[in-house]
């Protein structure tokens, strides 16, 4: 049988005194280690979270775009507000973009469920100068903002799209 | 059954341990010093999306505006969010048969460049888009 008081009087093993240091040491490492890793992890999901809002925004803001160069002249537009833009495109088609709580509404469907509230979409409407008009035939373009969430994260993205079927 | 001889088996002394530790240490931060570039590189990546869209919306705003009107812009901030992004517009004439030489002019065509450039990280690239206004009427 093994008797364990043996092996602690070999001279090979740490003795106390290295042991507690040993001990001492790891934990030192092991709590400054352990901050790292927490902190690149956080800072990973963040990146990841951003991806994420970016990659919506990006999908949201090139269909907009995309359409609305489709527009069927200024007389096309039916509702031209800061928060909705509907209007027919050169096939006839309606199309109206809107918020709906934290979607991103395309007629009735959900485009993007991550837009920030209260304003996750805004529509500015601008004539041949690049100054806000509110009247309809001397819209040429249309400048549009696009907000969304991710977590904690808030990403914003604005571009304009120049009417392409304007009959002057 | 075989007693295992731990005995004559040496253990690591104070120092080979604390060198291990040393060198894990090391190898450990060389990885977190590797993972930490990766967090610029994101902002600048989305940096560039951001102007590239801002680009966009420059462009096809000039483009709506009527051949005569096309100036030059100097440096000229975005408002609300985009406050730390900039663009300026530069336009020179240019030949039908060369439209990337700039001529004295007049001609019927502008060679139009957008910059734009800033945000948070600063060593983010210039975003240029050239596009080529005319007023040639199309019957």
């Amino acid at each position: 049988m093994l008797h364990p008081l043996k092996y602690n009087n070999s001279r090979n093993g740490f003795t106390l005194v290295e042991t507690v240091i040993l001990i001492t040491l790891v934990s030192v490492l092991t709590v400054f280690l352990g901050g790292f890793v927490l902190t690149f992890s956080r800072a990973w999901l963040s990146i990841q979270g951003r991806d994420t809002a970016v990659g919506s925004a990006r999908f949201g803001m090139n269909r907009i775009i995309a359409e609305i160069r489709t527009a069927n002249t200024t007389d096309g537009l039916s509702t031209i507000t800061t928060s909705e833009c509907s209007f027919t495109d050169i096939d006839g088609q309606s199309i109206d973009y809107k918020q709906n709580g934290t979607s991103l509404m395309r007629n009735t469907d959900i485009l993007l469920s991550n837009l920030s509230t209260p304003e996750g979409l805004r529509f500015t409407y601008l004539d041949a100068l690049s100054s806000p008009t509110a009247t309809k035939k001397n819209i040429r373009a249309i400048r549009v903002w696009l907000y969304v969430t991710a977590g904690d994260q808030r990403v914003t993205l604005e571009s304009s799209a120049r009417l392409r079927n304007i009959l002057q | 059954m075989k007693k295992p001889c731990l005995k004559n088996k040496p253990g690591f002394t104070l120092i080979e341990t604390i060198m291990a530790i040393v060198i894990i240490s090391i190898l450990f931060y060389t990885l977190i010093a590797i993972f930490v570039t990766i967090i610029p590189r994101a902002q600048k990546l989305e940096s560039i999306d951001k102007k590239i869209y801002l680009a966009q919306e420059k462009s096809e705003e000039l483009l709506s505006r009527s051949f005569a009107t096309i100036a030059n812009v100097a440096a000229t901030s975005f408002s609300g969010d985009f406050s730390n992004y900039y663009f300026s517009v530069d336009w020179t004439y240019v030949a039908s048969t060369e439209l990337n030489t700039a001529v004295v002019g007049p001609t019927n065509f502008k060679r139009v460049k957008i910059s734009v450039w800033g945000g948070p990280e600063n060593n983010s690239p210039t975003i240029e888009v050239i596009t080529l206004v005319t007023s040639v009427e199309v019957q």
